[in-house]
Protein backbone atom coordinates (compact mmCIF):
# COMPACT_ATOMS: atom_id res chain seq x y z
CA UNK A 1 0.00 0.00 0.00
CA UNK A 2 1.52 3.37 -0.91
CA UNK A 3 0.52 6.21 1.49
CA UNK A 4 -0.30 9.64 -0.05
CA UNK A 5 1.32 12.62 1.63
CA UNK A 6 -2.23 13.63 2.92
CA UNK A 7 -2.70 10.46 4.50
CA UNK A 8 1.08 10.39 6.25
CA UNK A 9 -0.06 14.35 7.53
CA UNK A 10 -3.27 12.57 9.14
CA UNK A 11 -1.68 10.08 10.21
CA UNK A 12 1.26 12.53 12.03
CA UNK A 13 -1.71 14.79 13.54
CA UNK A 14 -3.66 11.95 14.76
CA UNK A 15 -0.57 10.85 16.79
CA UNK A 16 -0.29 14.22 17.56
CA UNK A 17 -3.65 14.89 18.95
CA UNK A 18 -3.40 11.48 21.23
CA UNK A 19 -0.46 13.09 22.80
CA UNK A 20 -2.20 16.39 23.32
CA UNK A 21 -5.22 14.38 24.79
CA UNK A 22 -2.93 12.22 27.04
CA UNK A 23 -1.50 15.54 28.39
CA UNK A 24 -5.20 17.04 29.14
CA UNK A 25 -5.94 13.37 30.65
CA UNK A 26 -3.26 13.87 33.04
CA UNK A 27 -3.41 17.33 34.00
CA UNK A 28 -7.69 16.29 34.64
CA UNK A 29 -6.64 12.75 36.40
CA UNK A 30 -4.06 14.93 38.40
CA UNK A 31 -7.52 17.30 39.36
CA UNK A 32 -4.91 20.67 38.45
CA UNK A 33 -6.30 21.26 34.88
CA UNK A 34 -4.84 24.74 35.26
CA UNK A 35 -1.45 23.42 34.96
CA UNK A 36 -2.39 23.21 30.43
CA UNK A 37 -2.39 27.02 30.91
CA UNK A 38 1.50 28.01 32.10
CA UNK A 39 3.69 28.36 28.75
CA UNK A 40 7.09 28.18 30.81
CA UNK A 41 7.78 32.14 30.96
CA UNK A 42 10.72 30.75 33.62
CA UNK A 43 9.12 34.20 36.09
CA UNK A 44 8.97 32.10 38.87
CA UNK A 45 12.12 30.13 39.06
CA UNK A 46 14.52 32.74 40.70
CA UNK A 47 11.64 33.96 43.20
CA UNK A 48 11.99 30.49 45.18
CA UNK A 49 14.50 31.16 48.11
CA UNK A 50 14.96 27.33 48.10
CA UNK A 51 15.87 27.27 44.84
CA UNK A 52 12.80 25.29 43.82
CA UNK A 53 11.79 25.49 39.88
CA UNK A 54 7.99 25.69 40.40
CA UNK A 55 7.46 24.55 36.29
CA UNK A 56 8.75 21.54 38.37
CA UNK A 57 5.30 21.06 40.30
CA UNK A 58 3.37 22.02 36.67
CA UNK A 59 5.26 19.13 34.87
CA UNK A 60 4.51 16.71 37.32
CA UNK A 61 0.70 17.31 36.91
CA UNK A 62 0.67 18.00 33.50
CA UNK A 63 2.61 13.85 33.72
CA UNK A 64 0.52 12.74 36.81
CA UNK A 65 3.66 11.51 38.07
CA UNK A 66 4.71 12.47 41.94
CA UNK A 67 8.22 11.36 41.35
CA UNK A 68 9.11 13.18 38.47
CA UNK A 69 12.66 15.27 39.12
CA UNK A 70 13.29 19.08 39.59
CA UNK A 71 15.38 21.45 40.57
CA UNK A 72 16.07 22.33 43.79
CA UNK A 73 19.14 24.15 44.43
CA UNK A 74 19.49 25.61 47.48
CA UNK A 75 18.07 23.01 49.76
CA UNK A 76 19.92 22.30 52.51
CA UNK A 77 19.67 19.47 55.07
CA UNK A 78 22.70 16.83 56.18
CA UNK A 79 23.49 13.93 54.09
CA UNK A 80 22.17 10.93 56.21
CA UNK A 81 18.68 12.69 55.68
CA UNK A 82 19.14 13.17 52.13
CA UNK A 83 19.64 9.38 51.18
CA UNK A 84 16.32 8.32 53.62
CA UNK A 85 14.29 10.60 51.70
CA UNK A 86 15.75 9.38 48.30
CA UNK A 87 19.07 7.85 47.66
CA UNK A 88 18.88 9.04 43.68
CA UNK A 89 18.47 12.39 44.82
CA UNK A 90 21.23 14.50 43.12
CA UNK A 91 22.79 16.65 45.67
CA UNK A 92 25.94 19.09 44.90
CA UNK A 93 29.19 18.41 46.62
CA UNK A 94 32.84 19.56 46.49
CA UNK A 95 33.33 16.78 43.75
CA UNK A 96 30.61 18.13 41.91
CA UNK A 97 26.93 16.76 41.83
CA UNK A 98 26.28 13.01 42.34
CA UNK A 99 23.04 11.11 44.07
CA UNK A 100 22.79 11.01 47.81
CA UNK A 101 23.75 7.29 47.53
CA UNK A 102 27.21 7.47 45.62
CA UNK A 103 27.95 10.00 48.17
CA UNK A 104 27.38 8.60 51.07
CA UNK A 105 28.67 4.42 49.53
CA UNK A 106 31.55 5.79 46.86
CA UNK A 107 32.94 9.31 48.36
CA UNK A 108 32.80 8.41 51.60
CA UNK A 109 31.58 11.51 53.04
CA UNK A 110 30.23 12.23 56.37
CA UNK A 111 26.37 11.12 57.13
CA UNK A 112 26.11 14.50 59.20
CA UNK A 113 27.85 16.84 56.66
CA UNK A 114 25.13 18.90 55.44
CA UNK A 115 24.44 19.30 51.80
CA UNK A 116 23.23 21.43 48.95
CA UNK A 117 20.65 19.61 46.78
CA UNK A 118 20.10 20.29 43.11
CA UNK A 119 17.52 18.00 41.96
CA UNK A 120 15.13 16.17 43.85
CA UNK A 121 11.50 14.51 43.49
CA UNK A 122 8.55 16.47 42.74
CA UNK A 123 6.98 14.92 45.79
CA UNK A 124 10.13 15.68 48.23
CA UNK A 125 10.63 19.21 46.47
CA UNK A 126 7.09 19.89 47.88
CA UNK A 127 8.04 18.56 51.71
CA UNK A 128 10.97 21.31 51.57
CA UNK A 129 8.78 24.30 50.11
CA UNK A 130 8.28 26.60 52.91
CA UNK A 131 5.08 27.50 51.15
CA UNK A 132 5.76 31.11 51.27
CA UNK A 133 3.77 31.78 47.73
CA UNK A 134 6.26 33.93 46.08
CA UNK A 135 6.37 31.39 42.82
CA UNK A 136 2.53 32.27 42.63
CA UNK A 137 3.15 35.99 43.20
CA UNK A 138 5.74 35.93 40.45
CA UNK A 139 3.36 34.12 37.90
CA UNK A 140 2.59 36.82 34.96
CA UNK A 141 -0.95 34.35 34.80
CA UNK A 142 -1.66 34.12 38.98
CA UNK A 143 -1.91 30.40 38.62
CA UNK A 144 -2.14 28.46 41.65
CA UNK A 145 0.83 26.59 42.18
CA UNK A 146 0.48 26.30 45.69
CA UNK A 147 -2.60 24.10 45.23
CA UNK A 148 -0.52 21.54 43.25
CA UNK A 149 2.20 21.83 46.24
CA UNK A 150 0.00 21.26 48.82
CA UNK A 151 -1.28 17.81 47.16
CA UNK A 152 1.80 16.92 46.22
CA UNK A 153 2.86 17.32 49.61
CA UNK A 154 -0.17 14.40 50.66
CA UNK A 155 1.94 12.24 48.25
CA UNK A 156 4.98 11.55 50.25
CA UNK A 157 7.12 8.80 50.24
CA UNK A 158 8.23 6.73 52.69
CA UNK A 159 11.56 7.17 54.12
CA UNK A 160 14.33 4.26 53.30
CA UNK A 161 17.56 3.49 55.18
CA UNK A 162 20.77 4.03 53.75
CA UNK A 163 24.45 3.71 55.73
CA UNK A 164 27.95 2.97 54.69
CA UNK A 165 27.74 -0.76 55.02
CA UNK A 166 24.84 -0.93 51.81
CA UNK B 1 -18.14 21.53 8.57
CA UNK B 2 -14.83 21.27 9.59
CA UNK B 3 -14.86 24.26 11.67
CA UNK B 4 -18.11 23.78 13.34
CA UNK B 5 -16.78 19.51 14.78
CA UNK B 6 -13.72 21.86 15.55
CA UNK B 7 -15.33 24.13 17.62
CA UNK B 8 -17.89 21.03 19.38
CA UNK B 9 -14.11 19.66 20.03
CA UNK B 10 -12.94 22.85 21.82
CA UNK B 11 -16.06 23.30 23.62
CA UNK B 12 -16.44 20.20 24.93
CA UNK B 13 -12.36 20.31 26.45
CA UNK B 14 -13.27 23.73 27.25
CA UNK B 15 -16.38 22.12 29.71
CA UNK B 16 -14.52 19.12 30.86
CA UNK B 17 -11.77 21.62 31.77
CA UNK B 18 -14.02 24.13 33.86
CA UNK B 19 -15.97 20.95 35.33
CA UNK B 20 -12.63 19.64 36.73
CA UNK B 21 -11.82 23.21 37.81
CA UNK B 22 -15.48 23.53 39.58
CA UNK B 23 -15.13 20.44 41.59
CA UNK B 24 -11.43 20.84 43.45
CA UNK B 25 -11.88 20.55 46.76
CA UNK B 26 -9.60 24.00 47.72
CA UNK B 27 -11.94 26.42 46.22
CA UNK B 28 -13.20 27.59 49.66
CA UNK B 29 -10.69 27.77 53.01
CA UNK B 30 -12.31 28.32 56.09
CA UNK B 31 -11.29 31.24 57.80
CA UNK B 32 -12.40 31.47 61.69
CA UNK B 33 -12.51 34.61 62.38
CA UNK B 34 -10.74 35.13 65.30
CA UNK B 35 -8.15 37.55 66.51
CA UNK B 36 -4.18 36.43 65.52
CA UNK B 37 -1.11 35.27 68.77
CA UNK B 38 1.99 35.81 67.70
CA UNK B 39 5.13 33.97 68.34
CA UNK B 40 7.58 34.80 70.86
CA UNK B 41 11.17 35.52 69.53
CA UNK B 42 13.27 32.80 68.77
CA UNK B 43 16.44 32.72 71.80
CA UNK B 44 19.26 31.70 70.32
CA UNK B 45 22.69 30.72 71.47
CA UNK B 46 25.99 30.94 69.31
CA UNK B 47 29.03 29.27 69.67
CA UNK B 48 31.91 30.16 67.68
CA UNK B 49 34.34 27.86 67.28
CA UNK B 50 36.77 27.26 64.36
CA UNK B 51 35.00 27.07 61.07
CA UNK B 52 31.84 25.84 62.47
CA UNK B 53 29.26 28.41 63.76
CA UNK B 54 26.66 26.30 66.24
CA UNK B 55 23.62 27.88 66.98
CA UNK B 56 21.17 26.28 69.60
CA UNK B 57 18.06 26.48 69.20
CA UNK B 58 14.17 25.76 71.29
CA UNK B 59 13.35 22.01 70.17
CA UNK B 60 10.42 23.13 69.06
CA UNK B 61 11.94 24.59 66.03
CA UNK B 62 13.09 21.26 64.53
CA UNK B 63 12.54 20.33 60.96
CA UNK B 64 11.45 24.13 60.71
CA UNK B 65 13.15 26.43 58.18
CA UNK B 66 14.75 29.31 59.42
CA UNK B 67 16.40 32.65 58.66
CA UNK B 68 19.74 33.33 60.46
CA UNK B 69 20.48 36.51 60.20
CA UNK B 70 23.67 39.08 60.67
CA UNK B 71 23.35 42.83 59.76
CA UNK B 72 26.37 44.22 57.55
CA UNK B 73 28.00 47.75 57.72
CA UNK B 74 25.67 49.31 55.54
CA UNK B 75 22.73 48.32 57.60
CA UNK B 76 21.78 46.06 55.63
CA UNK B 77 20.46 42.32 56.61
CA UNK B 78 21.98 38.97 55.22
CA UNK B 79 20.39 36.07 55.88
CA UNK B 80 20.73 32.27 55.01
CA UNK B 81 17.86 29.77 55.50
CA UNK B 82 18.65 27.14 57.45
CA UNK B 83 17.07 24.02 58.75
CA UNK B 84 16.79 23.04 62.18
CA UNK B 85 17.76 19.37 63.32
CA UNK B 86 18.01 18.54 66.83
CA UNK B 87 17.95 21.71 68.05
CA UNK B 88 20.67 22.96 66.69
CA UNK B 89 21.72 24.85 63.12
CA UNK B 90 25.45 24.93 61.96
CA UNK B 91 26.81 27.98 59.43
CA UNK B 92 30.29 27.15 58.22
CA UNK B 93 32.49 28.54 55.96
CA UNK B 94 30.96 28.51 52.60
CA UNK B 95 27.14 28.98 53.69
CA UNK B 96 26.76 32.22 51.55
CA UNK B 97 23.77 34.76 52.42
CA UNK B 98 20.70 33.85 50.40
CA UNK B 99 19.03 37.63 50.93
CA UNK B 100 19.51 41.00 51.41
CA UNK B 101 17.22 43.03 53.07
CA UNK B 102 17.46 46.80 52.93
CA UNK B 103 16.02 49.51 55.63
CA UNK B 104 14.64 52.89 55.30
CA UNK B 105 13.87 54.96 58.50
CA UNK B 106 15.46 52.48 61.00
CA UNK B 107 12.77 49.83 61.33
CA UNK B 108 10.96 49.94 58.00
CA UNK B 109 11.82 47.33 55.03
CA UNK B 110 12.54 49.38 52.11
CA UNK B 111 13.69 46.06 49.85
CA UNK B 112 15.16 43.01 48.84
CA UNK B 113 17.09 41.15 46.51
CA UNK B 114 17.42 37.30 46.46
CA UNK B 115 21.14 36.31 46.21
CA UNK B 116 20.67 32.60 45.26
CA UNK B 117 19.62 32.26 41.63
CA UNK B 118 19.04 28.41 40.50
CA UNK B 119 22.63 27.32 40.14
CA UNK B 120 24.77 30.46 40.91
CA UNK B 121 24.38 33.39 43.46
CA UNK B 122 24.45 37.40 42.12
CA UNK B 123 26.56 38.09 45.02
CA UNK B 124 28.54 36.07 47.34
CA UNK B 125 28.51 37.04 51.08
CA UNK B 126 29.58 34.50 53.50
CA UNK B 127 27.45 34.22 56.11
CA UNK B 128 30.00 32.49 58.67
CA UNK B 129 32.40 35.42 58.23
CA UNK B 130 29.20 37.97 57.95
CA UNK B 131 27.73 36.55 61.12
CA UNK B 132 31.59 36.70 63.22
CA UNK B 133 32.66 40.11 61.95
CA UNK B 134 28.70 41.63 63.08
CA UNK B 135 29.12 39.71 66.42
CA UNK B 136 33.05 41.59 66.73
CA UNK B 137 31.57 44.82 65.73
CA UNK B 138 28.26 45.07 68.03
CA UNK B 139 25.76 44.70 65.33
CA UNK B 140 22.87 42.48 65.78
CA UNK B 141 23.11 38.82 64.40
CA UNK B 142 20.37 35.94 65.28
CA UNK B 143 17.40 33.41 64.12
CA UNK B 144 14.47 34.94 62.15
CA UNK B 145 11.43 32.41 62.52
CA UNK B 146 9.46 34.85 60.08
CA UNK B 147 10.34 34.44 56.52
CA UNK B 148 9.15 38.38 55.79
CA UNK B 149 10.04 39.34 53.12
CA UNK B 150 10.66 36.56 51.16
CA UNK B 151 6.81 35.03 52.36
CA UNK B 152 4.04 37.58 52.52
CA UNK B 153 1.76 35.40 53.04
CA UNK B 154 -0.22 37.45 56.31
CA UNK B 155 -0.15 40.67 54.26
CA UNK B 156 -1.36 39.01 50.85
CA UNK B 157 -4.00 38.30 53.36
CA UNK B 158 -4.81 41.36 55.17
CA UNK B 159 -4.67 43.24 51.67
CA UNK B 160 -7.33 41.04 50.15
CA UNK B 161 -9.90 42.58 52.65
CA UNK B 162 -8.33 46.12 53.81
CA UNK B 163 -9.33 48.62 51.16
CA UNK B 164 -6.80 51.18 50.84
CA UNK B 165 -3.10 51.05 52.61
CA UNK B 166 -3.72 51.32 56.23
CA UNK B 167 -3.44 47.27 57.23
CA UNK B 168 -3.71 46.27 60.88
CA UNK B 169 -0.60 43.74 60.01
CA UNK B 170 2.80 45.21 59.10
CA UNK B 171 6.51 43.90 59.06
CA UNK B 172 8.86 46.01 61.36
CA UNK B 173 12.40 45.60 62.49
CA UNK B 174 12.63 44.56 65.51
CA UNK B 175 15.13 45.53 68.64
CA UNK B 176 16.88 42.15 68.56
CA UNK B 177 17.48 42.70 64.74
CA UNK B 178 14.61 40.05 63.34
CA UNK B 179 11.90 41.35 61.52
CA UNK B 180 8.28 40.84 63.17
CA UNK B 181 4.61 41.45 62.10
CA UNK B 182 3.36 44.70 63.94
CA UNK B 183 -0.41 44.16 64.51
CA UNK B 184 -2.66 47.15 65.49
CA UNK B 185 -5.69 45.19 67.13
CA UNK B 186 -8.65 47.77 66.64
CA UNK B 187 -8.40 47.77 62.68
CA UNK B 188 -8.44 43.89 62.49
CA UNK B 189 -11.27 42.77 61.34
CA UNK B 190 -10.94 39.09 62.62
CA UNK B 191 -10.83 38.15 59.30
CA UNK B 192 -8.05 35.05 60.41
CA UNK B 193 -6.59 35.18 56.72
CA UNK B 194 -3.20 35.80 58.27
CA UNK B 195 -2.94 32.68 60.72
CA UNK B 196 -4.76 30.56 58.41
CA UNK B 197 -2.03 31.17 55.35
CA UNK B 198 0.92 31.66 57.93
CA UNK B 199 3.23 28.49 56.66
CA UNK B 200 5.48 28.67 59.74
CA UNK B 201 2.90 29.05 62.29
CA UNK B 202 4.43 32.86 63.25
CA UNK B 203 1.26 33.74 63.48
CA UNK B 204 -1.66 31.29 64.63
CA UNK B 205 -4.85 31.73 66.17
CA UNK B 206 -5.88 33.13 69.64
CA UNK B 207 -9.09 31.54 69.76
CA UNK B 208 -10.89 34.15 71.33
CA UNK B 209 -13.00 36.81 69.44
CA UNK B 210 -12.19 39.70 71.51
CA UNK B 211 -8.19 39.24 71.58
CA UNK B 212 -6.38 38.46 74.40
Amino acid sequence: MKWSPVKFNVAIMGILAVFLITIVANALASRQPWVLFCYKCKACDSSCILGIDPQGFVDAALAGDPRVYIYATNVRLRLSKAAAIDPNMVIVTDGGKVTARAALNELRIDPATEIVTYQVQARNAAQFCVRCGACERSCVLGLPLLRAINQLRDQKAPEVKVSHAQ
Amino acid sequence: MLSRTALKISFIILALTMAAFLIQKTLQQDFPGNYPKFAAPVNANFEFAGQHIRIGVPSELNDLRVFVFAYDSRGHMQAVVKAVEDGTIEVSEGDFSDIDVGFSQGNQIAGFEILKRMDSYTRQVDMAKALREANENGRQIGIQRCLYPVCTRCIDGCRSVIYGGDLPLEMRKSEDGAIVPVYSKGKCPRCGKCFVWCPVNVITTSGSLVGK
